[in-house]
Parts: structure tokens; C-alpha cells; sequence
């Protein structure tokens, strides 16, 4: 496809994104309100069927976790932003005179990964038209078809409750056979509409290559980084609660969201009492042995990142892939580790049921250790800490480079919200400058609004009251014309 | 006093530091650092129990750097704050600060 | 009724729009525009008094200015509101917003 088809392609689709953004305008809250309504119960309807579907078409995680994983993009999204005011003044400050004004922002291209596709969709459209902006779905290559069913269900839900046409459009009908399809040209057309001059947001969502390509686009995008999750077991911690919940969260969907715990760091004296627990759970600890022959099939070396044949695998089929035999029932794969870094392929984020192992001499080591996981690749993400003494879960969060610490708590579906705690429902985790993100939030409604402030006149009696010929004077000194100007006030 | 310097005989020395290595510690510190490893086969500084540490402080850990082979400048007993500041600074690898 | 068109001398026809052009309104005017539009030489939307307009009558200024001439087709009296929308949608000059 050339350039030129390209662009002609994506003005199509911004065209009519662009119109729909000028019926949302006149949108009344009570109006988006109904329409974010029928779209979240569309969506919840259909959670186990467009599960089924996401794992038929990705051949990654468990079609049971995926339903979860609908129900958190629909209901729990519903319900973080159903009393959010979106529309018209949002508040009216008479002291320092100043209004707040909700805007919506115009059209957004959602970029969808194919590790979470038809959640990410049902959020992603949620969130957007709640903020009154028409949405592009653009699914990854290996999720087209999942994806589109689940944005056609949002659009007719959106369009029996009177909403903006095209307010969803979809950049593909049916999914494309690669072997005839240049995958190129699809990376074509995506980067056409992100760079497209009447596209006004991206929420990528995905690899590190599309998020930059966002970023670079021209185009503001909301982006993520990719995780490395370290979590510190403290000898405070009750331990078989948290192995019981560590494995909850990494044997969710296979280990796919990219939140999940990476690595278990515990302290020497209570180490034993951990591998004891884990072993009790199903845990599996690899022997040096077999960590080469796991880490040969996990990890790509040439392009130093996980190799996408394991993401979102069982330990059966990994165990199968790498040669190795590991007993019926295994949950997870453990491999204890000496070091972070290249040389230790396992200390890298792969997003699958296997966890490196690290033993240390104390805290301090144990958090030294998550300093290094972090830095190898996980900047910004998501950290997280089982400990029952508050002066250790500040200590660790400080020293720790994470948007989300999450204490206590499984990671993958802590770092969502929603579930264990009161942070904003979302599937898209902003992990802040370290991650190349503009934000550590987790990314919703109240990020797809522009906010207008009516500053009205209040006067600044300091200034008013003071000669600012005084400012020019270079004979007076700083503490003499401060004198003046606080004088009386 | 800031630092203090030990020789042993395979040509290894020691600097133990102490307190905050803020930016006259640092000066005070420099001195005795470059007096006593001059022709110093290793270098260890330890830093136990350093909660901060000065800009200086990295420069005097580059310029001992310098002083050795590649691989014979090590730290020891670094805190987990300090470590980060290290890992910020893109150091840690070059100073050898891996795991310890 | 939403609507009312009137023919006038050569070839004019002016269909002026009140309310709620919600998607409804803008099946049920269509019909009138189309048949009251057949052979015109000049229309033109009156839209004095219309709050909101759903995406149809996005479409059916697109079908109308069809009909005639280039620049023989205008909307007239647009709430600023209204005008917005057009304004948004980029549609503003190919309709000859007056």
C-alpha cells in the first residue's frame, strides 16, 4: 500500500470521526450518561462470549480470566466512572473566582494489544464516549476479528441510546490473512491515522514499537511502558497469604497482564518458609539446568525481549516448548536467580506463568535487588511489597521507581483497580517519565476531557497595593523591596 | 573526620566514610581518598550507613575509578537510597554496584 | 411538525427547521425537503430556533446541497451552538454557512 493509499484511508475514517465529534459536542451529561449505560451493559452481556473469542483468535490465556477481565473493562469501569462529571461546568469557585469547564476533545485512536484485546476495547469505548469523543478501535494484527465484534456490540448498544453515528468505528471488517497481507501495510495504515492532522488523541496500549510510534507521531498520545514487577516478601509478611495471592495474580490469564509479578525477592531468614509455601501451592523450582532450557525458549535474545511464543501460556505448554518434565498441577515455574540483567534472561519481563527467585542477606539487599529488577526494564510500572509494618512499606516505596506499590495485594489485578483497592479501574497504567509516559496515572475518563478555566478578576492585594516602580530600582536589596511588598499583609 | 583509609598488603585499600557525604565532607574526604590509594592495586569504598551523598561524592568515586583496572573498583554495603541514586546517575554498572 | 418548506419565486425553496433535530425529526423532514427541493434552484435551511442536530441532519444538508448549483445551497440563522457543530465537523464552508 502506498502513502498516499494510506492517508486516503485513514481521512475516511476522520472524516466521519470528526463529524460524530460535532454531534457529541451538543451532548447533554444525562445523554452520555445513558449512552456510557447501554454500552457497559452490551459489553457485560457478552463477556463470555467475546472471551472465548479473544482466546480462540490469540491462542494466549485462559478464555475463564478473560471473562474476568471483560467484566472489569465493563462493570468496574461503569462504576469508577458513572458519577464523573464530564460535561458543562464541572466547578465554580466564587473565592478565587475561578470556573472549570469540561471539553471534550475530539476524536481518539485506541491502539489494542493482543494480550487483553476485547476488554481493552470495551474500556477503551467507555471511557471515551463518556468524555463525549468518538473512537477509532485499532486492533492488533492477531485480534481483529475479537476486537471488531466487540466494538460493532458497543456501536448498536451506543446507537439505540440516540448516539452520535460513527461515534465507534473500526479500522478493519474481518481479520486479514497475513500470508497473502503484507504486515507492513497494516503497520501503514496504523501510523497514517495516528499522524493524521484531525486525530486528536492516542491511548496506545501494546509494545514498546507502537507506543513510540504514538509518542512520535505528532499526535498527543497516552501511552504505557512495559513492567518488570518486583515484589518484596518482608519478614513481617503472613506468608502463605501471600504466596496464595502471588499466585493468584501470576496464573491469571497466564501471566498476561503486564502488571503481574516478574520477581519474588524474600530475605535470607525467611526464605526457607517461603519456597516451602510455594512448593506447598504448586510452585515448581527450576534447577540451574533446567532455567537454560526455559530460558532458551522464554526469551529472545537477539531482540533482548521475551519471545512472544510463551506470552500468555500454560506451565504444561512451556514446560513442553522448553524439554523439561515438571509435575501435574504445577502453577508456576520458579527460577531462582543470582543476578538481574542480560546475563540472567529470566530477570526480564515475560509475560507468562514463571517467576524469578531471589534470596537476599536482609531488607536492605531485598530492596536493592527490587532497585535493579526495576531498573532492568520496568521503570515506572508497578512494584509491589507483602509486609505488615508500615515503617517497611514506606521505605520500600520510596526507593522504588513505580506509578502503582501495591501492598498486600495481587499485582495484576491490583494495579487495574477496582478489585482490592480504590485506585481508578483502567487497562491502561501510565508508568510517568521513567516508563516515557506523561503521567503515572491510571489512564480514564478524566484524562479525555480538555478543562477550561474562566478565571475571573480577584485582585492580587500585595501587588496592588505596592509601587512597581520599586522592582526596577537596582539600589534596593532583595530583603528591602520584599519588606515592602509584605508590608500590612 | 569523613573517611578513613586502610592498606593491606596485596595492595588493597579501604575507605570507610561516615554520616552524610555532603559537599565539604567530600573535599575534606578527597585528600586522604587520593593520598591513600595512590598506587593501589583495588580500591573498596564502604559505605555503610551513608544516607546521602553530594554530586562531589560521585566525582571522587569516577576519579578513584580511575585510579585501577577496570573491574578493581568496588562499593560495599551501599544503602538502597544511595544505590538508586547511583542507578539514577547511570553509574551503577560502571562503578560496579551490581547486587551489592 | 419540525418542518415547513415554502417554494418561491425562481425556483427558491426555504425549509425552516425548529427544535430538536434529534434522529426522528430528521427521518420524518427528510421526506418534506426532498419532495418540496425536487427541480429547485436555490435552497435554503432556516435553522432559527433549532437547539440540536443529530448526525442525520448532517446528511441531510449533505443530500440537499446536492441538489442544486454550487453556492446555491445555505444555512441560515444557525444558533452559535449549532454553528459549532458545523464548525467542528468541517463541514462549514462546503455548506455555505450564512
Amino acid at each position: 500500500m502506498s502513502i498516499e493509499a494510506a492517508k486516503k484511508r485513514a481521512d475516511d475514517f476522520l472524516v466521519k470521526a470528526k463529524e460524530s465529534a460535532a454531534i457529541f459536542s451538543q451532548l447533554s451529561q444525562e445523554h452520555v450518561d445513558r449512552i456510557v449505560k447501554a454500552v457497559y451493559e452490551a459489553g457485560f452481556k457478552n463477556r463470555v462470549k467475546l472471551a472465548k473469542m479473544a482466546v480462540k483468535e490469540t491462542g494466549m490465556g485462559r478464555w475463564e480470566d478473560k471473562v474476568i477481565k471483560n467484566v472489569v473493562g465493563s462493570l468496574f469501569v461503569y462504576e469508577d466512572i458513572k458519577n464523573l462529571k464530564t460535561v458543562g461546568i464541572l466547578s465554580d469557585d466564587r473565592e478565587t473566582g475561578i470556573m472549570e469547564i469540561a471539553q471534550p476533545i475530539g476524536p481518539i485512536l485506541a491502539i489494542i494489544p493482543v494480550t487483553n484485546p476485547t476488554s481493552t476495547v470495551i474500556f477503551k469505548t467507555l471511557i471515551a464516549l463518556k468524555a463525549r469523543n468518538p473512537i477509532i478501535i485499532s486492533p492488533h494484527q492477531k485480534a481483529i476479528g475479537c476486537c471488531v465484534e466487540t466494538a460493532k456490540i458497543c456501536y448498536e448498544a451506543a446507537l439505540k441510546e440516540d448516539a452520535p453515528e460513527n461515534c465507534i468505528q473500526w479500522t478493519r471488517e474481518e481479520p486479514i490473512d497475513f500470508a497473502t497481507f503484507d504486515i507492513k501495510d497494516y503497520y501503514a495504515e496504523t501510523q497514517a491515522l495516528m499522524s493524521h492532522p484531525k486525530l486528536s488523541l492516542i491511548i496506545a496500549t501494546g509494545g514498546g514499537g507502537v507506543v513510540k510510534a504514538a509518542y512520535t507521531s505528532g499526535t498527543p498520545a497516552y501511552g504505557v511502558g512495559s513492567g518488570n514487577v518486583p515484589i518484596l516478601i518482608d519478614k513481617s509478611a503472613d506468608i502463605s497469604f501471600a504466596v496464595k495471592n502471588i499466585l493468584i495474580s501470576k496464573t491469571f490469564d497466564n501471566g498476561t497482564i503486564c502488571a503481574s509479578e516478574q520477581s519474588i525477592v524474600v530475605e535470607q531468614s525467611i526464605a526457607d518458609a517461603v519456597i516451602k509455601e510455594f512448593k506447598a501451592q504448586g510452585g515448581y523450582f527450576l534447577s540451574e539446568e533446567e532455567i537454560k532450557k526455559v530460558e532458551k525458549v522464554a526469551f529472545d535474545r537477539e531482540r533482548e525481549i521475551m519471545s512472544a511464543g510463551v506470552v500468555g501460556q500454560s506451565v504444561e505448554k512451556i514446560a513442553q516448548l522448553a524439554g523439561i518434565n515438571v509435575p501435574a498441577g504445577t502453577s508456576v515455574l520458579l527460577a531462582p536467580l543470582k543476578g538481574v540483567g542480560d546475563d540472567y534472561p529470566l530477570s526480564s519481563e515475560i509475560l507468562c506463568p514463571i517467576l524469578a527467585f531471589y534470596v537476599a542477606r536482609d531488607f536492605n539487599y531485598a530492596v536493592k535487588t527490587c532497585i535493579d529488577l526495576n531498573f532492568h526494564g520496568g521503570m515506572g510500572h508497578s512494584a509491589g511489597i507483602y509486609a505488615n509494618d508500615d515503617g517497611v512499606i514506606k521505605e520500600f516505596s520510596t526507593e522504588m521507581s513505580a506509578g502503582r506499590i501495591l501492598v498486600n495485594t495481587p499485582s495484576s489485578q491490583g494495579a487495574i483497580g477496582g478489585i482490592f483497592n480504590k485506585i481508578h479501574t483502567s487497562l491502561t497504567l501510565g508508568c510517568g517519565t521513567a516508563g516515557k509516559n506523561i503521567t503515572t496515572d491510571n489512564i480514564t475518563a478524566k484524562h479525555l476531557i480538555n478543562i477550561q478555566r474562566v478565571a475571573r478578576r480577584r485582585g492580587n492585594e500585595r501587588f496592588s497595593n505596592f509601587d512597581a516602580n520599586l522592582f526596577y530600582d537596582e539600589s534596593l536589596s532583595t530583603d528591602e523591596i520584599l519588606r515592602k511588598f509584605n508590608l500590612n499583609y | 573526620m569523613s573517611v578513613e583509609c586502610s592498606k593491606y598488603e596485596s595492595g588493597v585499600v579501604v575507605c570507610t566514610f561516615s554520616n552524610r557525604m555532603d559537599t565539604s565532607k567530600c573535599l575534606e574526604a578527597e585528600e586522604d581518598v587520593m593520598k591513600a590509594i595512590d598506587g593501589a592495586e583495588k580500591i573498596i569504598f564502604n559505605l555503610d550507613g551513608i544516607d546521602y551523598i553530594a554530586s562531589s561524592f560521585l566525582r571522587l568515586c569516577n576519579k578513584a575509578f580511575d585510579k585501577v583496572k577496570a573491574g578493581n573498583f568496588s562499593m560495599i554495603n551501599v544503602t538502597p537510597a544511595v544505590k538508586r541514586v547511583f542507578k539514577i546517575a547511570g553509574l551503577a554498572e560502571r562503578l560496579n554496584l551490581s547486587l551489592n | 411538525m419540525a418542518i415547513k418548506c415554502t417554494k418561491q419565486e425562481g425556483g427558491k425553496v426555504v425549509c425552516t427547521f425548529s427544535g430538536l433535530m434529534d434522529t426522528t425529526q430528521c427521518l420524518e423532514a427528510e421526506k418534506e425537503v426532498m419532495n418540496a427541493s425536487e427541480g429547485a434552484e436555490k435552497i435554503v435551511f432556516d435553522l432559527n430556533g433549532v437547539q440540536y442536530i443529530a448526525s442525520s441532519f448532517l446528511r441531510l444538508c449533505g443530500k440537499a446541497s446536492h441538489k442544486v448549483n454550487t453556492g446555491n445551497f445555505s444555512i441560515i440563522n444557525a444558533t452559535q451552538a449549532v454553528k459549532n457543530v458545523f464548525t467542528i465537523s468541517g463541514l462549514v464552508e462546503r455548506l455555505n454557512l450564512i
